[in-house]
């Protein structure tokens, strides 16, 4: 490989010390970071996109070694938003040129009456898909890298959106006005389906660490009677069952894009020890967590949520003075506060936007 | 009801029940396509047609009216995303009756407008909704998809002397698209003949005007009617 450094267990065991508190609920000596870097780690390294996502083992290694040279978590969550639609006969697109991240260019239902069709596989047909090809691979990369530290984990993501990956995101928004009944059948197979898919984790691993969202469903797109109707209330039973089936030994809740309306009707989800809750933004703004705190302060950790256009776009003194801001108003929420980004780092914010974030962290994110 | 003030003076051509009919057909397309009823839409369409409506009036002051209903209705947090789908929807089904009797010299006059996501960046439903306002207030769009690249957008302007460039992106990864998009334009010399507006999750006012736009949309509805302000402005030598 060349480029990636061996590993340094030292810095690896303090990491995952600082980051221990989420799932055991003591206070650390300061707020743990997570700025949610993906294919940032690509770039910082000279090496493609296209790379990162249809190479997970290097993907992986180049998480880790960006872990490492910004001191952030060493939690590696190699992975791409749009998991799963390839395995139902959907078409994506890795990224080249000006392509951020892996796209969707087919879907695989385009009616009503195609999307009634959908047959929820079985872990023997997932293991033969691509998603969970690629998905084995950057996890058994990860434990390699991380050892005892390893965090195995499975993206399920948002119910809706998995819907929209199968019959188009305009699709699915109509449906739920023109073609209710199917969409409530497709959500409930999806359901179904994540579970088992978070199960094949937890049964190879031990437990699996939940990923999911609400990203489609947003205060934007939808009532929040609708986004309750349509995707929390579905993302709320896949985590029960997929509890009971072994999985959640922590789950991460991405309520990415404006959440501003529909946020608070998350308030009954699990959040078992592990759990990060992370509110994007309430309009054009970053939300203001004193307020999700409110709500989820004493169940969870939550994550935050400085302005990803900040750190693409902004000065490092701006990135500075925001993480700054962020930290101080934060850090003591009860079951402790994550710094992170309001969604995943852009890949080609400038490092130094990077490090001033962090280093606005490690100097205002002591805890006392 | 407001009739022809030539009825009254008895020099209209049309009768008043023509008028009441005309009225009531151009009423019903707007309430079909406000409440996202493609069926009854379609019907009201082919009504239009069948009373000698011409079909322009029937999109701009039938179809177009629904839609503004339901714009103004998205602005005050009334209806989302998926209201404004079915409506466009119940839309598109009247337009394809209404097509083939359109004198498209009418909407040209209107102005044209390029739309498209910028390369990197393919998530369109905004500017997908942003296409269906446009073609309702009855400007011919030029809609290049989503994930277009950069110079896509200058051959298209110019070969369609287009009045205004509709650009957008929802990923913040993809705002250097938009600048360099507006670089392209500048160094082409297209910039001076074209107005520019740019939306999308990843934009704001701020970014809009650092880059140089002429205006940035904060939604689609929104966005569609600054367009008809920046054609105003274009024709008036602004």
């Amino acid at each position: 490989m060349g480029i990636i450094p061996p590993r340094d267990d030292k810095w690896l065991e303090k990491g995952l010390g600082e980051g221990a508190y989420i799932f055991t609920g003591q206070r650390a000596g300061r707020v743990a970071v997570n700025p949610i870097v993906i294919g940032h780690a690509a770039l910082i390294h000279n090496r493609t996109l296209y790379d990162f996502y249809t190479k997970p083992s290097l993907g992986v290694e180049l998480l880790f070694n960006a872990a490492h040279f910004y001191d952030t978590l060493p939690m590696l969550m190699w992975l791409y938003a749009v998991y799963w639609n390839e395995d139902f006969g959907g078409k994506i697109r890795f990224p080249t040129g000006r392509m951020s991240a892996p796209a969707i260019i087919e879907y695989p239902y385009k009616t009503p009456e195609e999307a009634e069709k959908y047959e929820v596989k079985d872990t023997q047909e997932l293991n033969k898909g691509p998603t969970m090809t690629r998905h084995w691979e950057a996890l058994e990369a990860a434990k390699k890298v991380l050892g005892k530290g390893f965090n195995p984990y499975q993206f399920v993501y948002e119910m809706f959106v998995r819907a929209a990956y199968l019959v188009s995101p305009e699709k699915a928004l109509l449906w739920t006005l023109k073609a209710p009944d199917v969409m409530h059948k497709l959500l409930a197979k999806i359901v179904e389906q994540s579970v088992i898919q978070n199960k094949m984790v937890s049964d190879r691993y031990g437990s699996a660490y939940i990923l999911t969202a609400s990203l489609l469903a947003n205060s934007q797109t939808m009532s929040a009677q609708n986004c309750r109707e349509f995707n929390i209330k579905y993302c709320k039973e896949m985590v029960e069952k997929s509890i009971k089936a072994g999985a959640g030994q922590g789950v991460f809740y991405h309520l990415c894009g404006d959440h501003g309306k529909d946020w608070p009707l998350h308030e009954d989800v699990p959040t078992p020890p592990g759990s990060l809750m992370h509110v994007a933004y309430d309009g054009l703004k970053p939300a203001d967590l004193t307020k999700v705190a409110e709500v989820f302060g004493n169940r969870c950790a939550l994550l935050g949520n400085v302005d990803t256009a900040l750190i693409q776009r902004g000065t490092p003194n701006q990135v500075y003075e925001e993480a700054k801001r962020h930290v101080l108003a934060y850090k003591d929420f009860e079951k402790g506060f994550v710094a992170g980004l309001a969604c995943e780092c852009p890949p080609l914010a400038p490092p130094a936007n990077v490090m001033a974030f962090m280093r606005a962290n490690k100097e205002f994110g002591v805890l006392s | 009801m407001a009739l022809c003030p030539s009825i009254r003076r008895g020099k209209c051509k049309t009768s008043s029940q023509e008028v009441l009919k005309k009225e009531g057909v151009l009423k019903r397309l707007a309430d079909t396509v406000e409440h996202g009823d493609s069926d009854g839409c379609r019907q009201a369409a082919k009504d239009a047609v069948a009373s000698g409506i011409d079909a322009y009036e029937a999109i701009m002051e039938g179809c177009k009216k629904g839609m503004d209903i339901v714009s103004a209705k998205y602005d005050r947090g009334e209806v989302f995303v998926p209201e404004i789908l079915l409506s466009a929807d119940a839309m598109y089904a009247a337009i394809e009756v209404l097509k083939p009797h359109l004198d498209t010299s009418k909407a040209e006059a209107t102005g044209t407008v390029v739309v498209g996501v910028v390369e990197g960046d393919v998530h369109d439903i905004g500017k997908n909704l942003v296409r269906m306002f446009l073609e309702a207030s009855g400007y011919n769009v030029i809609d290049l998809g989503r994930d277009v690249q950069l110079d896509r957008f200058i051959t298209t302007t110019k070969e369609s002397q287009a009045d205004v460039i509709a650009a957008s992106t929802l990923m913040t990864t993809t705002l250097y698209s938009v600048e360099d998009l507006m670089k392209m334009l500048n160094e082409s010399g297209l910039r001076k003949q074209v107005k520019v507006i740019i939306g999308g999750a990843a934009t704001n006012a701020e970014f809009a005007e650092s880059v140089g736009a002429d205006a940035w949309g904060a939604d689609a509805s929104k966005g569609a009617k600054i367009v008809g302000d920046l054609i105003r402005q274009k024709r008036e030598g602004k």
